[in-house]
């Protein structure tokens, strides 16, 4: 038998209504989504991304002082503050996420050969959909607490 | 092939980009396009709930990205490249969550659509169905295209970003693969 014998008919079905339906079910979607932006769970939108920041920069530091012979006022540093502080400064900060990761000298940290800094700094950046989905699990976590 | 006539799609857009008529503009491009877009995905995912899940995602980001849209571009064809990245997209993130191979995703397909209550039709094009299932799945998507949706090549072109001449190859080869399985019992 040819392709050409087979009937194109279209063989699969929907239920009742499906089509009749789907407007109005897909305009309350596209409500429930809007009125999410506005509410307290995605504002901890910008203090996760400071705190995430926060501990980049612990990370970033940690891989400075391995190797860095030279680390001790670093180390001094690092052991004066404690990561809680370091969020809070940043959530009283006007500094945004983007311009705290710019300051940090990334000159520095990629012309190490340690492996450790390959680790902590992507190759290629998170596109938005990716971060969107991950804040999306999160939020759904953030509701169980 | 487009559901829309050129003039349709001007309207419509047009009462998109004016915020007073904004929703009943959006509301009509659902009503004109849900169908072949609906089949569209339905054909490459199987499940009825998968699709609908997958058709809301669609017409989700076609609202918060009408204003992206350019004019002078076809509006079926930019609903259609959605999509069907969507359905794409969708089937791979299948594969990689269960870590499975191509032949085990499209087995869990095939067991999808012995299993669905939404399908009917004879054994051949039962058949033709379980033999696309075979198939990778961009080469499933062209054979659609071209052979159940009737669409040209220089749309399918403009949907995939992939050239006449591969899409052409594409669908030969489905084409055959598909034959051959027919002829097996």
């Amino acid at each position: 038998m040819k392709l050409e014998d087979i009937n194109k008919d279209n063989i699969f079905k929907v239920p009742d209504n499906y089509f009749e339906n789907f407007p109005e079910r897909l305009q309350k979607r596209i409500e429930e989504t809007e009125q999410q932006k506005k509410t307290p769970v995605i504002r901890l939108r910008p203090i996760i991304n400071i705190a995430a920041a926060a501990v980049i920069l612990m990370f970033v530091v940690y891989g400075i002082t391995q190797i860095n012979d030279n680390s001790t006022s670093v180390d001094q540093i690092l052991s004066e503050i404690s990561s809680e502080d370091l969020v809070n400064y940043l959530v009283e900060s006007d500094m945004s996420t983007d311009e705290f990761l710019e300051s940090l000298d990334m000159s520095v940290i990629a012309s190490t050969e340690d492996p450790i800094t390959d680790e902590f700094i992507p190759s290629d950046p998170l596109d938005e959909e990716t971060i969107d989905e991950l804040l999306d699990e999160y939020e759904i976590e953030m509701q169980y607490l | 092939m487009f559901a829309g006539t050129l003039h349709e799609e001007k309207e419509i857009l047009r009462r998109i980009k004016d915020p007073v008529s904004r929703e009943i503009g959006f509301n009509q491009l659902v009503v004109a396009y849900q169908q072949r877009l609906y089949w569209h995905i339905r054909k490459m995912v199987i499940d009825h709930n998968d699709t609908d899940d997958i058709l809301q995602e669609v017409f989700i980001k076609v609202w918060k990205n009408i204003d992206k849209f350019r004019e002078d571009s076809n509006l079926f064809t930019w609903l259609y490249k959605i999509a069907t990245n969507e359905c794409l997209n969708f089937l791979k993130r299948r594969k990689d969550k269960y870590k499975v191979s191509m032949e085990d995703a499209n087995k869990e397909l095939l067991s999808k659509f012995d299993n669905s209550p939404h399908i009917s039709g004879s054994a051949i094009q039962k058949k033709l169905q379980k033999a696309l299932l075979t198939l990778p799945d961009k080469q499933r998507l062209v054979f659609n295209m071209k052979y159940f949706e009737d669409m040209k090549y220089d749309d399918i072109s403009k949907i995939t970003e992939t050239s006449v001449g591969s899409l052409k190859a594409s669908y030969h080869i489905a084409v055959k693969k598909i034959e051959e399985y027919i002829k097996l019992d």
